[in-house]
């Protein structure tokens, strides 16, 4: 294989290792699973965005991409669930906003790549025209490259992504490879620092700012290909990136298995549910037993959850206005799966997350012990399917009891939709955005994308 | 308000209320209450930082900022104005044009921090057009975004031991001159502005400052995040308060070291002086201790250039008449000197050699002084050659930092020596602009002639030069910024 990390000199930097991957990366070199993968990530990742369109926020988002775009030029990308046509940064912008809000998209130990992956994989592919064949491997170089720097350095988790982005862009963009070290010497400058207010406040910001990261990548491409003498290698001056990144070895990961193992098949969860990663399971269950057993959430004294999972035990009297804190709570994504067994932006409504029901049942929804922690490895053993099978035991006031349990949800790695359910979650997601034709075209052009000669066909289905 | 889950044992209380003090602060700041002297200083930095960037309007930088801002901005269009380069863009695209040229240069200001006005000035003026603010609004928007800036800036400098080790990040807190320079002019209340000062923590870069000129377009980048991040928190998020007062988040990130095992909880060890944050908020304008550039150059390049500017005026010597010129104490990181000349614009700006030299071939300063062409011209490089460093130990930049911060600034000493065998020194330690020897207004206005002249031609100069002057008796700068086209 051309593209071998062991096939490169042995005197190339880090950044010089990367640079390589992402230029002699072939399509055929990517075995099929993986291009599998890619297809359904782009299809779940749209999906989620699409479903987000619903919510103020993202509607907020839209008008800010519309002045982003002040132009009077005919642009060229498409707002996705608008369809407007605007400039390359305003569509990514949108996008990545839209990928993360709500907490529905993907989750690795570091963060949610295809929030900035996706978007600029499939955007990058209708602005510059390539074949499908080179959206998906964009997609698939994007997250190879957004792992491996994750995981050799601690920053922010939207940070992370502006070298998914950037690397994806570099696929579909082909410039030679000095350039593109020189563009992660930018993405370097423009990398965040390791703070993040989101799960401390339980804030918002977060959506926002993965928009950032997908949209203004495009912005340090532009301005890479012009060229930065003296940007090269800024992954392995000392000085710059992992000096404030506060991680020992970053040769460990940085360049780790290259072409040989691929991290987006073991490290990467699909999100079943519009929650965060260790609401998933908690969800699960609850759908599961309502849609199973038909009882009347109205009618449950308690659910019991052995174990739950400290921190993510946020509960209100009057429910919450932030998504996030909501998205954060297994007692208030517990109440929304019982009375909304299939999931969409109605989770996230104004007039759900203060529905008087579904915070009377989050306010009965009670922990019988914790998850077991083990510091900041938590989330690596949720990955690796080391925590332990969890139970919810619904008693109804009638005295009745229903119990479901399961070690972890579909959409893990050990657990992965097919590519039916994953067609079937984006039809749900997209149900009040595209009409079921477009629906079924978005589909059938992502399933196919490896067919088409110009994949910016793509975005005409996704409005 | 400061809602925290960090903070379980202090009831989701954040421990401080440092944030929303700075936001209640710049919220409440109004035109009339503050000293003419403040008025005044803020008046010169906006004509100086917009002569610094109009000056800059013809450069390889300008040239590529403005071609992919028309493209992010999806051609021509919006309610803001470019200055100088006759297009009207979004306030974000405009921001990321004008933040880049307001510091292409290197001719702006230079505060304890880094170069706020290269922020503040261009955000303040293109909210102020895009929502129709008057020119008293903009003042106070100035006023408010350096004090806020400055405050949270000194909050987090790093050690001299950290700073050697991991760099100095002046693009990175920069965000927070934009950021709130924007809000100001928006009128968003001091919870908004909370909050869009704690989107601006967590959406700064590491300061790691990596030079090259893509540095010059990280002032761009910051001045069009402002602008995004204030956007997003106008139209509204939830929480998202009081970056500033979790002692583990940003402050420690910035300017702390994290030590520990793998596995276990990390413990941040500080060197932040967060007494800085509120430091004399309201009593002491920092702004007026900001220093404006006389020279388009790197700050600690200004005194000894000066020094040889005065020589070669009072004594009329040529290049060919020089034997050698030098500098003593020489200056740690501002003696490049390379045999083919610069590939890169800011190491020029950086370099004494190279900019004495310059200067005393092109006497007149301006965007001509960093072309490619005359970075690497022969005679100009040949010269740099004859600037040498003195026997004195090196200056270290930070310690002329901390001489700044005590309102003095580092002792130069030039020698000219003549093929003619005279010897002529000077000395100067506080150049014309720094806070001790102020320029005065007609210095300013003399040198944003020098500056602008080329992008607005004569009559337009001094109708521009005029309007500023009188900048607080503009009702709506949007009827005026066309002007700066």
């Amino acid at each position: 294989m051309e593209n071998n990390v062991n096939q490169t000199k042995p005197d190339m930097t880090m950044t010089e290792k990367l640079v390589h991957f992402i230029k002699t990366l072939k399509y055929e070199d990517v075995p099929p699973a993986v291009i599998e993968r890619a297809k359904m990530m782009v299809m779940h990742t749209i999906g989620v965005s699409l479903c987000s369109a619903e919510l103020q926020q993202m509607k907020d988002a839209i008008e800010i991409a519309k002045e982003m775009s002040a132009g009077n030029g005919e642009g060229v990308a498409t707002l996705w669930s608008d369809g407007k046509k605007v400039s390359w940064e305003a569509a990514a912008f949108l996008a990545g906003a839209m990928a993360d809000c709500l907490d529905w998209e993907d989750c690795s130990a570091t963060g949610h790549p295809s929030a900035g992956v996706i978007p600029s994989a499939v955007i990058g592919a209708e602005v510059l025209h390539k074949s499908g064949k080179d959206l998906l491997l964009a997609a698939v170089v994007g997250y190879e490259i957004t792992q491996r720097v994750s995981l050799s350095g601690k920053g922010s988790i939207h940070g992370y992504n502006t070298f998914g982005c950037l690397a994806a862009l570099m696929k579909l963009i082909d410039p030679p490879e000095e350039i593109m070290n020189q563009a992660f010497g930018v993405g370097i400058a423009c990398a965040s620092v390791r703070c993040g207010f989101h799960g401390s406040t339980m804030s918002d910001s977060l959506n926002y700012l993965y928009g950032h990261k997908s949209g203004f990548s495009v912005s340090m491409m532009r301005n890479a290909l012009k060229g930065f003498p003296g940007m090269e290698n800024k992954f392995d001056v000392p000085k710059v990136y992992f000096a404030h990144t506060s991680q020992p070895n970053p040769e460990k990961w940085l360049t780790h298995e290259l072409g040989e193992h691929w991290m987006m098949m073991d490290k990467l969860l699909v999100k079943h549910w519009p929650a965060n990663m260790f609401v998933q399971t908690y969800a699960e269950l609850a759908s599961r037993l309502v849609t199973k057993n038909k009882f009347n959430p109205d009618d449950i004294e308690e659910v019991i959850l052995r174990p739950s999972v400290k921190f993510r035990e946020w509960y209100s009297d009057w429910g919450f206005k932030s998504l996030t804190h909501a998205q954060f709570s297994i007692p208030y994504c517990t109440a929304c799966a019982m009375y909304h067994p299939e999931p969409g932006a109605i989770w996230y409504q104004p007039e759900t997350m203060m529905d008087p029901r579904v915070v009377s049942l989050m306010n009965k929804v009670k922990a019988d012990g914790y998850v077991k922690l083990r510091g900041i490895t938590v989330i690596k053993d949720l990955m690796e399917g080391q925590h332990p099978e969890k139970f919810m035991i619904v008693r109804m006031k009638d005295g009745t009891e229903y119990v479901e349990s399961a070690f972890t949800h579909p959409g893990h790695p050990s657990y992965m939709l097919t590519r039916d359910e994953f067609k079937d979650r984006f039809r749900l997601q997209t149900k009040n955005i595209l009409t079921p034709e477009k629906a079924e075209a978005a589909i059938d052009c992502i399933c196919h994308l490896d067919e088409y000669e110009d994949a910016s066909v793509l975005p005409t289905f996704l409005y | 308000m400061r809602y925290n889950v960090n903070f379980k044992d202090n009831n989701f209380l954040t421990p401080t209320t440092y944030t929303q003090e700075l936001s209640e602060y710049a919220e409440k700041l109004k035109f009339e209450d503050l000293p003419p002297e403040v008025v005044e200083r803020a008046k010169l930095i906006l004509i100086h930082t917009i002569g610094a960037a109009l000056a800059a309007k013809d450069t390889e930088i300008a040239k590529n900022i403005c071609e992919a801002a028309l493209e992010a901005n999806n051609g021509e269009g919006g309610p803001t104005t470019v200055w100088g380069k006759g297009v009207k863009m979004s306030a974000m695209n405009a921001a990321w044009v004008l933040g880049t040229l307001s510091d292409t240069l290197d001719w702006e200001d230079c505060s304890w921090t880094g170069h706020p006005s290269a922020g503040v000035v261009p955000c303040a003026w293109l909210a102020a057009e895009e929502r129709k603010k008057s020119g008293k609004e903009l003042i106070a928007g100035i006023v408010a975004a350096y004090e806020v800036y400055q405050r949270i800036a000194m909050a987090i400098q790093p050690s001299l031991e950290r700073w050697q080790k991991k760099g100095w990040g002046l693009s990175s807190w920069q965000i927070f001159a934009c950021t709130v320079a924007v809000c100001k002019l928006y009128g968003l209340d001091a919870r908004k502005i909370n909050q869009a000062i704690t989107m601006s923590c967590e959406g700064s870069v590491i300061p790691a400052g990596v030079g090259t000129d893509f540095y010059h377009y990280e002032y761009g980048y910051r001045a069009r995040d402002g602008f995004l991040f204030t956007k997003a928190v106008e139209k509204g998020i939830n929480n998202n308060l009081d970056g500033l007062d979790d002692p583990g988040s940003y402050i420690s990130v910035m300017c702390g070291e994290v030590r520990g095992v793998p596995g276990e909880k990390p413990i941040i060890e500080s060197e932040a002086d967060i007494s800085w944050l509120t430091k004399d908020l309201g009593e002491r304008y920092l702004i007026m201790e900001t220093l404006l550039k006389h020279w388009p150059a790197n700050m600690w390049v200004q005194t000894p250039v000066e020094i040889i500017a005065d020589l070669h005026k009072e004594h009329g010597f040529t290049p060919d008449d020089v034997e050698e010129i030098i500098l003593d104490p020489p200056i740690n990181n501002r003696m490049r000197c390379p045999d083919d000349g610069f590939d890169n614009v800011m190491m020029a700006q950086f370099s004494v050699p190279y900019v004495v030299s310059v200067m005393l071939h092109h006497p007149v300063p301006g965007a001509h002084w960093y072309t490619p062409e005359m970075i690497r011209d022969p005679k100009v490089i040949e010269f740099m050659h004859r600037v040498k460093g003195g026997t004195s130990p090196a200056q270290l930049t930070m310690e002329g930092f901390y001489k700044f911060r005590k309102g003095e600034y580092p002792m130069s000493t030039m020698t000219v020596k003549l093929k003619d065998g005279r010897e002529l020194v000077g000395k100067m330690d506080c150049h014309p602009g720094h806070p001790k020897n102020m320029m005065s207004r007609e210095e300013i206005i003399d040198r944003f002639r020098i500056q602008a002249v080329s992008a607005l031609g004569e009559e337009k100069l001094e109708r521009v030069i005029t309007l500023l002057c009188n900048i607080e008796f503009a009702e709506d700068l949007s009827e005026i910024a066309e002007l700066l086209k």
